[in-house]
């Protein structure tokens, strides 16, 4: 009978052994798939399927399609593509799951038995030996599972919901950069142009000074208005430096992959958002109001899981074998921890102030996003006008001034500086253009983050857009 | 000037000579001359002379004298009413014809800028009514002439402004003979810049000096109208650009046809706003007879080519044409023979234009580089301009271009006017003509060439 007790028991022991480590196991080997599904589907939910395909796999394929993509002159789509690829931040952000993810995992296991084993040899050779086997398991531990594994569920939940989020950041400050270094390589193409009628003008000067018929200071004034110009080039160099590097960065390009251009006339006006009811659409898609109640929801399930191990601190059940040399005496045991002063009250409050800050929060998140759905709808408003204004209106106006004045020199009404200067304020206008199309193209962008449920920071916004370009000193002719 | 051939070159300037014409006889005030409230229908956009010049002047004053002629313009109908010469003025905004190819929202007098001479005779009484359409008030000055105080016609002192749509009678006997002008004065600075004014002749009872085979009329003016504009500047108070005879700028001016010996008065008025203007003839000599205080004592004359015009004034000038030919006639201010002139401008004399061409042309292929070798030969150039603009434009004459504009006109003087309509050119008697150079005649004179003379 003892022996078949034991032999019960043996095996169920090394049941649950290996069940418990087969379940290890196997839970280690699918954290990446299991939350990149997670993830994928989160941002699939938003209407982020473009974001969610090109999330990084296996890497062979990805360093291909990298390459695909580096081959040809960038757009803001393959931008973006190429920043889900190759920016590391996406990875780090997947891979950091693993930390709630194996939370969970530990938390889902149930406590181990304790085992004692001992034997005792009397003095004299006629006693017998006598062994004693004991077994301790913590009840209470496995009572407490299913409540710690959801508050660890609800951590994992709201750490893929911050992934998520960081990706679409990660997506948006792409197609930001992407913008920003399009229009700036473009206005420094148009520097350029604006040097050139700088450099013409003072080349007629030079001529008309060589035969003596402007006095010296119509030359340095001249002279002036170049460096002016030169100096402008050398600005929109370096501007569209920084903004080339930016995009390098979001897109997480080294060495060779730096090499890369830009479509020519990539830059666009967005398309005029069809947006119905957009304030609850974003706070229903908030990422982070959903983080943030996902934590919430972990505080408030740690209080109910230290309001439980308050009351029933440590409940453990033991068996007992004590073998005199000639036969076994079996027995068990129940310890019991009696929670006569710490019911851990301490920690249930700390988890439900932390709970409520928490669901305080949201209402703050909620505000402050709504307030940045109004601001970045009315940005993009103001932009796509002024992006309207400047390609129905001014540019148009420009040309044909130009042509007037074209005409005008023709009948010797106007000098070719007039001319030229005529031709420096269209690459002007041209260049507020580009700006234009950035903005609306950025405000775009974050609005369209912002329905995603990504919580974008807005900077200073329309505050600094310039409402005007200029290339040179703009001397008087 | 450089001459190459620009890619837009056509017939610019032909063809909008030729479009001129239509263009401005298509005009609504265009009627026939001593027509109806004396319209300007004798005008001849084109610069061809008017039928009343070609049919000859007909005898209005005493001793023979004949009837004023208005090139370009008309002559106010007067009707005798009670002993009284009645006429009628109406102020009023009118479509204007420079010259062919430069029109105008102007204002004036019975279709037209000038207004129509009023030619009377010395103790004339006579009745103006003057009818305002303009959109502000006006009033009607009679320059030169003495009149009862209350009929001079300064706004606020001599009377209440005429307000649109009144009619105001003015009524005057004509005490002294000479040559006059009316504007108005309200608002004058506007409203002569914008064309309002006309010549005034009072022919004497009895008449003095040679009696005269043509008298002629012709208004000095100077305009700012900008190319491709249609109305002119008046705040404009110094840089005019279109400078007129009876508002005409030549090629629009009608050329004066004088048969060879005939005797020639030419009386000249100046209601520019800023500019006196010496008057210059080719060909001929004259003297000033009269002013607009009265006529200048025979012992006081002395013989000029060139009669310097004051602002607001007139002076009258008489000559003999004995030497035929198409002889040029005009203000002696160079600037005021460039139509539509830009001022302001560097000067490119000189300068390399090929040079200036390859800085500007990569950035407007349209850009050549002008006056380079001088402004000359501007029109031939045939570039694109301002619609209703004739930037420097001038003429086409028998031996090509001719690059006046501006206040500039032609005194036509011919053996025989039968068959004569202004259009023909003199014909030089052989050898008459200046012509290139032969080797043999200058090696004859001892000229040479390539030599290079030296001051002093």
């Amino acid at each position: 009978m003892r022996n078949t007790t034991m032999n019960r028991m043996k095996r169920s022991v090394a049941g649950v052994l290996v069940g418990l480590l087969l379940a290890t196991t196997s839970a280690q080997a699918s954290v990446s798939s299991e939350e990149h599904a997670a993830v994928a589907s989160l941002l699939r939910d938003r209407g982020q399927h473009a974001v969610s395909t090109s999330l990084p796999h296996r890497q062979q394929s990805e360093d291909a399609e990298i390459s695909r993509l580096l081959g040809q002159p960038l757009t803001s789509e393959s931008a973006v593509r190429l920043a889900l690829l190759n920016h590391r931040g996406v990875r780090a952000a997947l891979v950091s799951l693993g930390v709630p993810r194996g939370q969970l995992t530990q938390d889902s296991l149930p406590p181990n038995p304790e085992v004692e084993v001992s034997v005792r040899v009397p003095h004299g050779s006629e006693q017998p030996l006598q062994a004693e086997i004991g077994v301790d398991y913590e009840v209470s531990a496995l009572i407490l599972l299913p409540l710690r594994r959801s508050a660890a569920q609800s951590a994992l939940f709201s750490a893929r919901q911050r992934v998520a989020s960081e990706i679409l950041d990660i997506a948006y400050r792409a197609r930001l950069a992407f913008y920003e270094a399009a229009a700036r390589l473009e206005q420094l193409t148009l520097r350029r142009q604006a040097l050139k009628v700088a450099e013409a003008a003072y080349a007629v000067r030079q001529e008309l000074s060589r035969v003596g018929n402007v006095v010296v200071l119509d030359l340095e004034q001249e002279r002036v208005a170049m460096e002016s110009a030169r100096l402008g080039v050398a600005e929109a160099a370096l501007v569209a430096q920084e903004a080339r590097e930016r995009l390098c960065a979001a897109l997480g390009l080294v060495g060779t992959q730096t090499a890369w251009s830009i479509a020519p006339q990539a830059l666009i006006a967005p398309k005029e958002p069809d947006v119905q009811d957009a304030e609850q659409r974003v706070i229903e898609a908030s990422l982070e109001m959903a983080e943030l109640r996902s934590q919430a929801m972990a505080a408030e399930q740690r209080a109910r899981l230290y309001r439980t191990s308050g009351v029933l601190p440590h409940l453990g059940v033991g068996f007992h074998g004590e073998h005199d040399g000639a036969s076994w005496e079996l027995g068990g045991h129940l310890s019991l921890s009696l929670p006569l002063f710490n019911q851990g009250q301490g920690r249930v409050a700390l988890a439900r102030a932390e709970s409520s800050s928490l669901r305080e929060r949201v209402l703050v998140v909620e505000a402050a996003l709504r307030a940045r759905v109004r601001t970045v709808q009315a940005r993009l408003a103001l932009h796509l006008s002024r992006a309207r204004i400047l390609r129905e209106g001014l540019l148009p106006a420009r040309e044909r001034a130009l042509k007037e004045m074209q005409l005008q020199y023709n009948g010797m009404q106007v000098s070719v500086f007039q001319l030229l200067e005529s031709q420096r304020q269209l690459f002007d206008a041209q260049a507020v253009y580009l700006d234009a199309l950035r903005e609306s193209q950025a405000a775009r962008a974050a609005l369209d983050v912002l329905l995603a449920g990504h919580s974008v920071d807005l900077g200073s916004g329309s505050a600094g857009f310039r409402s005007s370009v200029s290339s040179s000193g703009g001397a008087a002719h | 000037m450089d001459r190459r051939t620009f890619i837009q070159l056509g017939a610019v300037t032909g063809g909008t000579l030729l479009g001129g014409t239509a263009l401005a006889q298509q005009g609504h005030q265009h009627h026939g001359h001593h027509g109806h409230g004396g319209q300007p229908a004798s005008a001849t956009p084109d610069g061809t002379i008017a039928r009343s010049q070609l049919a000859g002047a007909r005898v209005v004053a005493p001793s023979g004298q004949l009837s004023v002629i208005t090139p370009n313009g008309s002559t106010l109908p007067l009707r005798r009413v009670a002993g009284v010469k009645v006429g009628h003025l109406t102020a009023m905004p009118v479509r204007h014809t420079f010259a062919p190819g430069l029109e105008a929202e102007c204002w004036g007098y019975n279709g037209g800028t000038p207004g129509p001479s009023i030619e009377a005779v010395e103790g004339d009484r006579l009745r103006i009514s003057v009818t305002n359409r303009l959109p502000e008030p006006t009033t009607m000055h009679w320059h030169g002439l003495i009149v009862p105080n209350g009929m001079d016609g300064v706004s606020g002192l001599n009377q209440a402004p005429i307000p649109p749509g009144e009619t105001f009678v003015y009524e005057f006997t004509l005490s002294r003979p000479g040559t006059y002008m009316y504007h108005p004065h309200y608002d004058e600075m506007t409203q002569m810049a914008m064309g309002m004014m006309g010549m005034f002749i009072v022919h004497p009872k009895r008449p003095r000096g040679p009696r005269v085979d043509r008298d002629f009329v012709l208004m000095t003016h100077e305009w700012k109208l900008r190319p491709g504009s249609r109305k002119p500047d008046p705040n404009e108070m110094n840089d005019f650009n279109v400078l007129t005879f009876n508002s005409r700028a030549f090629p629009g001016t009608e050329p004066l046809l004088i048969k060879k010996g005939e005797r020639v008065r030419i009386r000249f008025g100046n209601l520019s706003a800023n500019d006196h203007h010496p008057i210059h003839m080719h060909g001929l000599c004259f003297e000033v007879t009269q002013t607009d205080g009265g006529t200048i004592p025979e012992s006081a004359r002395y013989p000029e080519t060139t009669v310097l015009v004051p602002v607001g004034s007139t002076r009258v000038i008489e000559f003999t044409a004995d030497e035929p030919g198409d002889w040029a006639m005009h203000c002696h201010m160079t600037h005021h023979v460039m139509t539509q002139m830009g001022h302001g401008l560097p000067v490119l004399i000189g300068a390399n234009g090929s040079r200036i061409d390859r800085q500007v042309q990569p950035l407007l292929s349209s850009f050549m580089a002008m006056g380079q070798t001088g402004m000359g030969g501007m029109a031939e150039m045939g570039m694109p301009v301002p619609e209703n603009s004739l930037p420097m434009r001038g003429g086409r004459g028998p031996f090509g271009s001719i690059d006046m504009g501006g206040m500039f006109t032609l005194l036509k003087v011919r053996e025989d006017l039968s068959g004569e309509d202004g259009r023909g050119w003199y014909r030089h008697p052989r050898g008459s003509v200046a012509m290139r150079a032969d080797t043999e005649s200058l090696r004859r004179d001892g000229i040479e060439v390539d030599a290079i003379p030296t001051a002093g």
